[in-house]
């Protein structure tokens, strides 16, 4: 299994695309964390937020957690990850469906006929090309944040155990949206459908979904009424991503916890790689 | 050293049958030509016997092993497909260190292949660059990365210029003569004459003949190309 690995590896690492890829990566983090340090600045120097001495209830509780420093470096550390992990997606679409474009399938199964094997690896490759890639950003994000506080006299929160929840949060992100990709490039065959497939799995993000969850409740009932839109919009893959991995609140009032978004995450990472491994194991090797 | 076993081998897709019945014996030593019209089953036959396709019916091993119950199956059996092809994006040695790495063969193996096959001055340009010839040349490449003992090629001279179908020719012949069973697949049968030792003809996914070349051209040297004509009955079964 582990020279299998090394071998997906190196044929992840053996075509420009993942240089490619990389390069779009750091323009992402770089144009994100601009603007999560502007957000940031702005937030932090909101007076009704900076100069609250009030009563500390519940709600101004997490309105400060979200909005202060926790929440703010959180944002930070973890700038990057939506087009982080839509880069991912297209790595893991693409390091499947590659096979069946080039016809090399048969060349792979010839070398290790046991294909379980082989889409284990690939899911290992890519989850350790989404993790380095989610250190890298963290790293970068983590430079640009000790800069940022250092610098403008905020309070920073590095040593708030919710900031590094989300960012260990954002990797199992990084990683189940990489199990995510080989699911749906192993079901779809080709190249194109798979990859314009995950891109809407992407692209349906909180407005969309509660767009999408709130159109549909109009339909059944046409009506106000007690319909759960919020806890159906997390069924989404983008929208569980946001709830799982960040400390804003994405529907205001209405409670939606991270392991929530982690446990629909988690749910689809396994499902799609157990369809996977049952569609590969079953099906002739594509010609 | 293992024979390749085809016994009682049918593959069907859906309702058309592709391959009916067949069974036959290539064994070490001796070049086997498996050959038949375009669409006759040879690369499907050579498919189930490489574990890429199920069997409908019947069984191919290597001498009752099945290919994918091999721990190591490169090191024992190198195969070209006709369709198999190589990334573009890939250089030549980029993609055969990737299947050393994969089939668990040594790195030093890779030079070796590279210059077996006339590929070390190119081996660092991507494959997009490549000929047909070079393609087919480091596909050889590939299937002689673990040194097997059993080479199936489907096709193999498509592509090859006149130099390279000598250099194929005389690398069968060495193989043979090294003990190693070599089974290859092909439509033209004028060529296959002068390489192969014993004969499997098939048509339509049915078994015509299997004999040696010699026998089945008799005394009077008949040419491999009208035997085929004669058993196919002028073309019938031809796809």
């Amino acid at each position: 299994m582990r020279r299998q690995i090394r071998a997906e590896l190196m044929k992840i690492c053996s075509v420009r695309r993942l240089w490619v890829l990389a390069g779009l990566a750091v323009l992402a983090v770089a144009g994100s964390l601009a603007v999560n340090l502007f957000q940031a600045y702005q937030m932090l120097t909101d007076l009704e937020i900076a100069t609250y001495s009030g009563p500390v209830t519940d709600e101004w509780r997490q309105i400060l957690e979200a909005y202060g420093p926790v929440g703010q470096t959180a944002e930070i550390l973890t700038s990057g990850q939506g087009l982080g992990i839509f880069l991912v997606l297209l790595l893991a679409i693409l390091t499947v469906s590659d096979e069946a474009r080039f016809h090399t399938a048969s060349m792979t199964y010839l070398f290790q006929p046991n294909r379980s094997n082989v889409l284990l690896a690939k899911t290992a490759a890519v989850s350790l090309c989404a993790a380095l890639l989610c250190v890298a950003t963290t790293a970068v994000n983590l430079v640009g944040a000790l800069i940022f506080f250092g610098n403008n006299g905020f309070g920073s929160a590095f040593a708030s155990g919710m900031v590094w929840r989300a960012v260990a949060l954002n990797l199992c992100a990084y990683i189940l949206w990489a199990m995510l990709g080989i699911g749906i490039a192993t079901v779809i065959r080709s190249q194109v459908a798979a990859a314009i497939i995950g891109t809407l799995v992407f692209m349906v993000d909180s407005p969309m979904a509660y767009q999408t969850v709130n159109s549909i409740r109009w339909l059944i009932s046409g009506e106000e009424g007690t319909f759960p839109i919020m806890a159906i919009s997390v069924a989404f893959p983008r929208v569980a991503t946001e709830v799982m991995a960040s400390t804003l609140s994405k529907f205001q009032g209405d409670p939606q916890h991270w392991w929530a978004g982690a446990l629909v995450l988690l749910g689809y990472g396994v499902t799609m790689s157990l369809i996977g491994l049952r569609v590969t194991n079953n099906r002739d090797v594509l010609r | 050293m293992k024979s390749i076993v085809f016994n009682g081998l049918t593959k069907a897709f859906g309702n058309r049958t592709v391959v009916q019945d067949l069974s036959f014996t290539a064994e070490p030593g001796r070049v086997t030509g498996f050959l038949g019209p375009n669409g006759a089953g040879k690369t499907t036959s050579l498919r189930v016997l490489l574990g890429l396709e199920r069997a409908t019916a019947g069984t191919a091993t290597f001498g009752g092993s099945h290919y994918a119950a091999m721990p190591t199956p490169a090191r024992n059996v190198g195969a070209v497909l006709e369709e198999s092809r190589l990334h573009p994006g890939r250089t030549g040695r980029s993609h055969l260190r990737i299947h050393a790495v994969s089939g668990g063969i040594g790195r030093e193996r890779v030079e070796e292949v590279l210059g077996q096959t006339g590929l070390a001055d190119v081996a660092h340009r991507r494959v997009k660059s490549y000929s047909q010839g070079m393609a087919k040349r480091l596909a050889i490449a590939t299937a002689l990365l673990g040194d097997p003992e059993v080479l199936i090629l489907d096709e193999p001279t498509n592509g090859l210029d006149p130099f390279g179908v000598r250099w194929l020719r005389d690398e069968m012949r060495k193989w043979a003569n090294e003990g190693r069973v070599v089974l290859v697949s092909s439509h033209l049968l004028a060529e296959m004459e002068l390489i192969v030792d014993d004969v499997v003809i098939i048509a339509a996914g049915r078994l015509l003949e299997k004999a040696d070349v010699a026998t089945l051209r008799g005394a009077d040297g008949t040419s491999l190309e009208d035997v085929f004509i004669k058993l196919a009955g002028g073309g019938a079964g031809i796809r």
